[in-house]
């Protein structure tokens, strides 16, 4: 009974705090949307109105039919599509050496490979602008692509592993027994059961790619290239003195893709951010 | 012997054939800007100037550079603010959703999600929302509720403290979710037969929490606390967005001082040198980040 009733206390505990942390958490987006749906007099006036007083889908119109704002979008999704895609890619067969192949070194390498993931990009981007720079090949979608790809190798290569080590070695033996050779092998036998695990790391690249701020800060310039993530803080700079309704209903338009997203793919993401921190 | 060179390394059998497009790139993005920043460190070299002579003056200029001890402090507090809150709320969070889920209760999931909003979106929104939050014009919520209750409105983003406490809020905002999720994993894989076993003997469940779930969790702490780290080192979008760096050099971290030096006043050695300095404090973090995870393996 006194058990039973501890528990009931610790439940209504759990609420309380679940209400104090969901209002921590929501609030500075909801306040975001609420100034999005809102007029230019409701910002100056309304004060306090969390559900503005005539709610408008107008500031939206707006943004979207700024200029270059659905450039913006369509530079970010561009950006984060062939980024994901190479950095899967890519990462497949060095995932599937991880997982295989036992060579002298192969431990060293893998933690190596993380250790590249420690190094903030401003560090990396300093000497790459001078260089880019130097070559012409500033503001060029493709090299911003490969950094993205860059960038995301460690973290790729890692959760692709993982996605390897479970496809059974008897499956590709088996196979390479009755001929194949291996590299048939594995686009007979492998490939096809990797796809889930593909797809997996395919989509947390989107994700990630589609926040990524620095890479396409420094080595693009042209308003014409510009991802959303950098195209919201030229937007905000320019608003500046007032049309604050206007950047927040482009901010909202900004968070919507990640969301939407992760809320569908929720379970894999998790699973994705623990990648390296407790496997180890 | 060229033909025989090909044979022995261009076969399917060969690990490094596997891994020659990721060694390529990783080498090409990363491991040559890493030697190249280096060297321009040893120079005098200006953004927009081709020629440039080795010196070592550069280096000893740094460390009289107006504002490279106040960023540094800057640093250090954001850093120590941040991963301080993101590692004892993350732990909150991960205790408390672990005890939920186990009994079933409604509600966790969404609350989970909303945790975790905040660390999906781009770091600009995140800043663009909490300055809307704090933001002394017409806008701001804050300062809105302080004055409709008729009290006076709080310098949230242009007193230089003040700025520093917003810049470390919003970042623990973004970032809690990380701690939590990892947390919630290694909660989850602790022995139930200790807290069976200490029930028994009358034990309270926070001083389970104490001395049994804090002592279990010590390594993945410590690696959460340095990945928390090196990750609020490298970002910078929520700054920008929030404060631009001020007043004056309030907010200004490491990070953001790198990207002015370079490429506002274009001096691209003396950027070059905090960014060598930057990059020794995150190898020295992550020697002890391989460390704990050998650690945690044996």
């Amino acid at each position: 009974m006194k058990q039973s009733q501890e528990s009931l206390l610790g439940d209504l505990a759990t609420y309380f705090f679940y209400m104090v942390t969901g209002i921590f958490f929501i609030f500075p987006i909801l306040w975001s949307l609420s100034v999005a749906l809102g007029s230019q007099e409701s910002v100056l006036f309304d004060g306090l109105r969390i559900f503005p007083k005539n709610p408008t889908l107008e500031n939206f119109k707006a943004v979207l039919a700024f200029p270059v704002f659905d450039l913006y979008l369509w530079n970010a999704l561009k950006l984060s599509f062939f980024g994901a895609l190479g950095a899967s890619l890519i990462c497949l067969p060095s995932a599937y050496a991880f997982s295989r192949f036992d060579w002298k070194g192969r431990k060293t390498a893998l933690i190596l490979i993380l250790v590249f993931k420690m190094f903030s990009g401003i560090i990396i981007l300093v000497p790459l602008y001078r260089y880019l720079r130097m070559l012409g090949l500033l503001n060029s979608h493709f090299v911003v692509i490969c950094v993205y790809i860059g960038v995301q190798i460690p973290m790729t290569t890692w959760l692709l592993k993982g996605f390897c080590d479970k496809v059974p070695k008897s499956l590709e033996e088996s196979a390479m027994i009755d001929g194949c050779s291996r590299l048939g092998a594995v686009f007979r036998v492998v490939l096809p059961t990797l796809i889930s695990g593909f797809m997996a790391a395919f989509i947390i690249n989107i994700i990630t790619n589609w926040g990524t701020f620095i890479i396409p800060f420094i080595l693009l310039s042209k308003e014409k290239l510009l991802p959303i993530a950098v195209g919201l803080l030229r937007f905000q700079n320019f608003y500046e003195g007032g049309g604050q309704e206007l950047v927040a209903a482009a901010s909202v338009l900004s968070i919507l893709p990640a969301i939407i997203i992760f809320v569908l793919l929720q379970r894999l993401i998790i699973k994705s951010m623990t990648t390296g921190a407790v496997k180890g | 012997m060229l033909v025989n060179f090909l044979k022995k390394w261009v076969n399917e059998e060969n690990p490094y054939m596997w891994l020659m497009p990721t060694i390529l790139l990783l080498g090409g993005f990363y491991l040559w800007p890493i030697i190249d920043v280096i060297r321009i460190s040893f120079t005098n070299a200006h953004l927009y100037k081709r020629t440039y002579n080795f010196t070592f003056d550069t280096i000893v200029q740094a460390f009289s550079t107006s504002g490279f001890f106040e960023t540094l402090w800057v640093t250090f507090i954001y850093v120590l603010a941040s991963v301080v809150g993101q590692l004892i709320l993350g732990l909150i969070l991960a205790v408390i959703l672990r005890r939920a889920t186990d009994r079933r209760l409604p509600g966790t999931t969404l609350i989970k999600i909303a945790i975790l909003i905040p660390w999906m979106m781009p770091g600009v929104s995140a800043g663009i929302s909490w300055n809307y939050l704090l933001s002394e014009a017409s806008v701001g919520f804050f300062n809105n509720a302080l004055q409709s209750f008729g009290y006076e409105p709080v310098r949230f983003l242009s007193d230089k403290t003040n700025a520093l406490i917003s810049v470390c809020a919003a970042n623990i905002w973004k970032g809690t979710a990380f701690s939590m999720i990892v947390f919630y994993a290694a909660v989850s894989t602790l022995p139930s037969n200790l807290y069976a076993a200490s029930a028994v003997d009358g034990a309270k469940p926070w001083q389970q929490l104490i001395f049994i779930t804090l002592p279990q969790m010590k390594t993945i702490i410590t690696i959460v606390l340095i990945l928390i780290t090196i990750g609020t080192l490298n970002s910078l979008e929520i700054i920008l967005a929030l404060t631009g760096g001020g007043p004056g050099r309030s907010t200004e971290v490491m990070s953001l001082f790198i990207l002015n030096t370079v490429f506002v006043r274009g001096n691209i050695a003396l950027g070059s040198v905090f960014a060598v300095i930057l990059m020794l404090i995150c190898l020295a973090l992550t020697f002890a980040y391989m460390r704990l995870i050998e650690l945690d393996k044996e």
